[in-house]
């Protein structure tokens, strides 16, 4: 890779690793297995980047979605966590919706991993139903079908919590 | 029933759980390191490590890399494109009836739900104009602020786009059959499909010099080629008739088809669903050795050799690409490693492929498509006379030589020696069949 590929590359992974990273954690709802994931997925754009640098972002994404999504190929180094390891036990911080982050990660781990794609997708990136669609390669409708119900499955588990901190 | 309520509980549930996960510092690093040890593993051996894509990668080589968060949206040429192009420029009537169309498109439009029509800037813009196979057609362009939405990406939000329609005379008159607003982390979109049976495709000209592909081919090898024709580009498009039969949703242009570079092309008629026609049998098989079926995951790994590489049933173009479900493996009567299973690409059929030996030495190979409604689904010769694959999940198979005795009988999967002349397969609490193998 010659220098100026090099920091174009350093410049993406720069920019965006972090958002890349929060995406697989939740993709793989695992923080170590996201790391393997994430940095997986950038040495394979490492490898090709003179072909794909017009438009890493599409590529980085397809490759984090199909690769968590399709454990043909996910080489998982590290089991996954037991549900809190890692986690910070969930603390109101009297916000108006407070998650509880154990819950919220041991709900997205019950999920298919198409259906937990979509969620990701959809409620941590807001992407369109659409392109979410093209990403997994599936119908608009599919989408919609796994979206309401890993919408409802976790909005089961997140408790309104009121400043006052009690239940509402 | 689903509530703006309930998404935002979740999407700030999603990021909050989310937002103290930082990567880590050294990782640039710690990626270029082992991408260079991939690459001299790969060259070395001949077996690619990147996985399958069902990619919609590119933007094309007249955009390079741009930091996020600056660019407008739209495509590149739509700025540079002057003037109204095309034999109907002087036709006044129809310019008119087409910005009549745009804005009546809107509401309808499936981007209106990311609200990208809401802030409309200044008037639109007939960028082109002609007569084409498939009647009238026309890009007609105009300015908008995109604004955040809930279904819009938080990056394309708070920039100014250039929004594109595309025009096709549908039933006699002009609609808008597709409209752009050049989405992030996508390719420039450079052409649409005009007609109602979207046969003729139409490329803008943007002075690049560009190729097209109407499918891919499948050869013995296990790889996947496309063909590649130049683009005819005069008077600022390049108009082609796709032969009947030809899915819009299959046709790519590209700048360097040795390059998986596509940009993105409008009114495709895409739905982005694919039939899946793989087995789906969820299991390792062994072809020689012990029948015990192995764990998914034993089979999963070592249907790697299959799966990752890009050089068997890859179309880095088919922006849908799937692994095998199953895979089988053994040992041929000259010792080398031998694993089966299919990959399916878009709504092709799903292909049965072979990596024989390994390493340097490893030899890939398309044994044709599968057919589920076959008693024998996957029945094939490797090459070499070292024998003929067989498997069928949870079924009893056996062999002859002639009218020999049925022998060798397994589960599931056999290596047949290339002597044998029929295979016999009985299915769980199923009647025995036999079939001649050619």
């Amino acid at each position: 890779m010659d220098n100026r590929n090099d920091a174009a590359f350093e410049e993406f992974v720069q920019v965006r690793a972090a958002a890349l990273l929060r995406s697989a954690y939740l993709l793989t709802a695992d923080r170590q297995a996201a790391e393997d994931l994430l940095q997986d997925v950038l040495e394979q754009m490492y490898m090709r980047w003179s072909r794909i640098r017009a438009s890493p972002e599409a590529y980085a994404r397809q490759a984090l979605v199909n690769r968590a999504t399709n454990r043909w190929r996910w080489r998982r180094r590290r089991p996954e966590a037991p549900l809190t390891d890692g986690v910070d036990a969930p603390q109101p911080d009297h916000a108006d919706r407070v998650a509880s982050h154990a819950a919220v990660l041991g709900v997205l781990r019950e999920l298919p991993l198409r259906q937990r794609a979509v969620v990701v997708l959809r409620y941590l990136e807001d992407r369109p139903e659409a392109e979410i669609a093209q990403l997994l390669g599936c119908s608009v409708g599919t989408v919609k079908s796994h979206s309401a119900r890993g919408l409802a499955r976790l909005r089961a588990v997140l408790v309104p919590v009121s400043p006052d901190g009690s239940l509402r | 029933m689903t509530t703006d309520s309930d998404i935002a509980v979740v999407s700030t549930a999603l990021r909050d759980v989310a937002s103290g996960i930082e990567p880590n510092p050294e990782l640039v690093r710690i990626v270029r390191r082992h991408g260079r040890a991939r690459r001299r593993r790969r060259n070395a051996l001949y077996v690619a490590t990147a996985a399958v894509l069902a990619l919609a990668v590119a933007g094309g080589a007249v955009q390079w890399y741009m930091p996020f968060g600056k660019a407008d949206r739209g495509p590149g040429w739509a700025d540079t494109w002057t003037g109204t192009q095309g034999d109907l420029i002087g036709d006044q009537a129809y310019l008119n009836s087409v910005k009549a169309a745009w804005k009546g498109s809107h509401q309808a439009s499936a981007n209106a739900s990311r609200g990208i029509f809401d802030d409309l800037r200044g008037e639109p813009e007939i960028k082109w104009a002609a007569h084409t196979p498939a009647g009238r057609a026309a890009v007609v362009t105009q300015r908008a602020r995109l604004h955040r939405h809930g279904a819009l990406a938080p990056d394309d939000a708070g920039r100014m786009a250039t929004l594109v329609g595309f025009v096709s005379d549908i039933d006699g008159r002009p609609t808008v059959v597709d409209d752009d607003y050049g989405p992030g982390g996508t390719p420039e979109v450079t052409g649409f499909f005009a007609g109602a049976d979207r046969s003729t495709l139409i490329v803008i000209d943007f002075a690049e010099s560009l190729q097209y592909s109407i499918g891919r081919e499948y050869h013995p090898d296990g790889t996947v080629t496309r063909d590649w024709k130049p683009l005819p580009f005069q008077q600022g498009v390049a108009v082609v008739t796709t032969p009947k039969g030809v899915a819009a949703s299959g046709v790519r242009v590209a700048a360097d088809p040795a390059q998986p570079l596509a940009y993105r092309l409008a009114n495709t008629g895409d739905q982005w669903t694919y039939q899946d026609h793989r087995l789906q049998w969820k299991a390792g098989f062994q072809l020689t050795g012990p029948d015990t079926p192995q764990s998914v995951e034993a089979g999963q790994q070592a249907c790697e050799a299959l799966s990752s590489a890009d050089s068997v049933g890859v179309d880095l173009l088919g922006y849908a690409g799937f692994n095998p479900l199953w895979c089988a493996t053994g040992t041929t009567p000259d010792g080398r490693s031998v694993v089966v299973g299919e990959k399916q690409i878009g709504d092709d059929p799903s292909y049965l492929y072979y990596a024989l030996g390994s390493g340097a030495a490893i030899r890939y190979g398309n044994a044709g498509p599968v057919d589920a409604s076959k008693p024998v689904p996957v029945l094939f010769a490797l090459p070499d006379r070292q024998g003929f694959v067989a498997v069928r999940k949870d079924a009893t198979l056996r062999y002859r030589v002639g009218n020999g005795a049925w022998q060798g009988e397994r589960r599931n999967a056999a290596l047949l020696p290339p002597e044998a002349t029929e295979v016999q397969v009985t299915p769980a609490g199923g009647q025995a069949t036999i079939v001649p193998i050619k």
